[in-house]
């Protein structure tokens, strides 16, 4: 509550006066000089409604306490009243000009001061509310709503002018809290709004934090690469702010003159900035045709997902794992792909990243298990034996409740045996939590699944980890081998480790003779790859061994 | 003994009493005590020893805070001839501020000797 003033006077008898008027109708605090002052103000700024000051004190001056407290955003909004003898007219100008609000004269008249007193506070209380309605709290940059009408209405007062739109967020900002505190975050995102204050704010243009890390702004489009500029913005930002792994990105939607409402254009830009999460080298994302039909591509696998696993769009596709050398047709990867209507055969790549962002993958993963355990009852009742398939674990999926129950479930509906089905779990998301796989894998293989690790060797694995998670099998990720061929040796050390923890290992990614040789040559235990066989739709597969049958 | 009450002690010094009142919110025991803080106030000796340094700068912000202390209890004499101080070294000059000053000091100590029998009259 702001309800004290504070009164800084260090002649005592002038400052009993004050206190003796203010404090009929107010709570009053005092200070004999300025720092005594300045010491009030960072404990209780909050508190402190209005501050009466004496320009002439030892110590810190009125002059230098006003100069210090208007530096400081905490407290430069509180109203100054300067208490002067009958004033010149240039120490009138300076107070002013330095941010009091008011000046009163000795001998201090008790119905006038409090009168002032009074209906400054009355105004400031107006203004206070103004600024809570329009400014941001943490940075006093404007918020969403009063943006989004300030910048419509400037775009619509100057019809011939066009402004571009842009949109920052800050790379793994969520990080900064969580390893920092909050605090820490919070000052961070003042600081960057104040660089970018500094760099973009121009000709009053408005700037807002839109929400969190999210601050948008336009400017006037002019000849010079927009591009450029706000590379130069991350630059200068990154200069400033030395958290490593922090990066702040771009999203820029260039007014091309169709009069998109600032609502669309921030929606635009945000999707922008989007777009190149995770992309590291890509500061800057312009809002364009190819984007716009990309997002709305991603809109649509998210929005018809339902119906494709329905209608059965989504297909698994196997692609077999040669062992020791010979293609037996006896263990696979289960893959998928969408066989879609309009749009014929979708690669993965196109939709698992975008069902990934929305945790909808888990959806689609059950699904391609479940397909995959129709298809292994079907393989053992059509006589081909009980064959072996990798199904692949996303991330979410380890943390969704009674995961290990349900896979069960999932098997027994089936009766397929566990140890049919290798589940694969990412390098990335073992590492992430490796804990909690631990925890997960060994639930999984007392129950009698195979346990695989995918992609080992594509990031910040270690040993170690693979030591600590007990696994049955190693996949080797494709950059492994592609390294091996440029330079050979390394594999073999981490094949022999691999077979003395008891775990398989399997070759990925292998496309030529000359490794498919190699791999098998240094002990791989299995091959999968180009190569030896590209992934083929689940019913070329039986057809394939059907073939091998009836050899 | 001759005791003086405040309206009688203003009346001395040629000061509207109720004017003065009025600013200590009609409070005669408030006004009696900062009476009391004015004569052990140091106000005076600080611009004494300001004298000393003939430093025009530092004699007028000590006149300038006598003179405020001075015009807030309405001791209407001080006040005006620190002002006159005031006035000269405000411009950095220091031409017969020493006449001045002694002036000063001759009415402080008048009024100084004058608070020494104001009672407060109930």
């Amino acid at each position: 509550m702001k309800n004290k003033i504070l009164i800084v006077e260090d002649q005592e008898i002038n400052r009993m006066m004050l206190s003796q008027i203010i404090s009929t109708k107010y709570e009053v605090v005092e200070a004999s000089n300025g720092k005594e002052a300045m010491e009030i103000l960072s404990q209780q700024s909050s508190q402190i409604a209005l501050i009466l000051l004496d320009l002439v004190m030892p110590v810190m001056t009125g002059y230098e306490f006003l100069e210090h407290m208007k530096k400081n955003p905490d407290y430069d909004a509180i109203p100054v009243i300067i208490t002067t003898n009958s004033a010149s007219s240039e120490d009138e100008l300076w107070t002013l000009s330095s941010g009091a609000t008011e000046f009163i004269t000795k001998p201090y008249q008790p119905e006038i001061l409090l009168h002032r007193i009074e209906s400054i506070l009355k105004l400031q209380e107006a203004t206070a509310m103004v600024r809570l309605l329009k400014n941001d709290h943490l940075t006093g940059l404007l918020n969403r709503d009063y943006f989004l009408d300030c910048a419509q209405k400037i775009k619509d007062r100057y019809p011939e002018k066009r402004f571009d739109l842009f949109c920052s967020n800050i790379e793994k900002f969520r990080l900064v809290n969580e390893k920092y505190g909050v605090e820490v975050g919070d000052h961070f995102l003042n600081e960057v709004a104040s660089v970018i204050r500094e760099e973009l704010e121009v000709e009053n243009l408005p700037l807002a934090r839109f929400y969190a890390d999210y601050f948008i702004g336009i400017i006037e489009q002019k000849a010079d690469c927009t591009e450029e500029r706000f590379i130069k913005l991350s630059e200068k930002i990154n200069q400033c702010f030395s958290i490593p792994n922090i990066s702040i990105k771009w999203g820029l939607v260039i007014d091309d003159g169709s009069h998109m409402s600032i609502e669309q254009m921030c929606d635009n830009a945000i999707a922008a900035v989007h777009s190149i999460k995770g992309q590291y080298e890509t500061r800057v994302s312009i809002y364009d045709t190819e984007l716009k039909e990309k997002l709305l591509q991603e809109q649509e696998i998210i929005d018809e997902l339902d119906e494709a696993l329905d209608k059965h769009y989504y297909e698994v596709y196997l692609q077999p794992k040669v062992k020791n050398g010979v293609l037996n047709w006896t263990d696979a990867e289960a893959l998928v792909r969408c066989n879609h209507p309009k749009r014929g055969l979708i690669m993965p790549n196109e939709f698992i990243p975008v069902l990934e962002k929305t945790r909808l993958i888990t959806k689609l993963d059950w699904y391609v298990w479940e397909e995959t355990c129709k298809i292994l009852r079907q393989f053992e009742d059509n006589g081909y034996g009980k064959l072996s398939i990798s199904i692949n674990v996303s991330r979410v999926d380890l943390y969704e409740e009674n995961f290990v129950n349900k896979m069960s479930e999932l098997v027994q509906k089936y009766h397929i045996h566990p140890s049919q089905l290798h589940l694969e779990i990412t390098e990335s998301a073992v590492v992430e939590n490796l804990e909690w796989v631990c925890v997960i894998g060994k639930s999984l293989r007392e129950k009698g699944f195979q346990l695989e690790v995918d992609d080992f060797g594509s990031g910040y694995s270690s040993l170690k980890m693979i030591t600590q998670l007990a696994v049955d099998v190693l996949k080797l990720d494709r950059m492994l081998i592609e390294n091996e061929s440029k330079k050979p040796g390394s594999l073999q050390f981490i094949i022999g480790l691999a077979h003395w923890l008891d775990m398989k290992v399997v070759a990925e990614g292998v496309e030529t003779k000359e490794q498919y040789e190699h791999m098998f040559a240094i002990g791989c235990d299995y091959v999968q790859g180009y190569y030896a066989a590209k992934p083929m739709h689940w019913k070329d597969f039986e057809k394939n061994l059907q073939k091998q049958k009836s050899l | 003994m001759l005791f003086l009450n405040l309206k009688e002690f203003y009346e001395n010094i040629g000061q509207n009493y109720e004017i003065v009142l009025k600013r200590m919110m009609g409070n005669e025991e408030f006004l009696y005590m900062l009476l009391g803080k004015f004569v052990s106030d140091t106000s005076i000796e600080a611009l004494e020893k300001a004298m000393n340094s003939h430093e025009a700068a530092e004699i007028f912000e000590q006149a300038h805070t006598l003179k405020g202390v001075a015009e807030n209890l309405g001791m209407k004499p001080l006040y005006e001839k620190v002002s006159v101080l005031v006035e000269i070294t405000r411009k950095g000059s220091v031409d017969g501020i020493d006449e001045v000053f002694a002036e000063v000091k001759q009415i402080y100590v008048e009024i100084i000797n004058l608070l020494e029998i104001v009672t407060l009259e109930k």
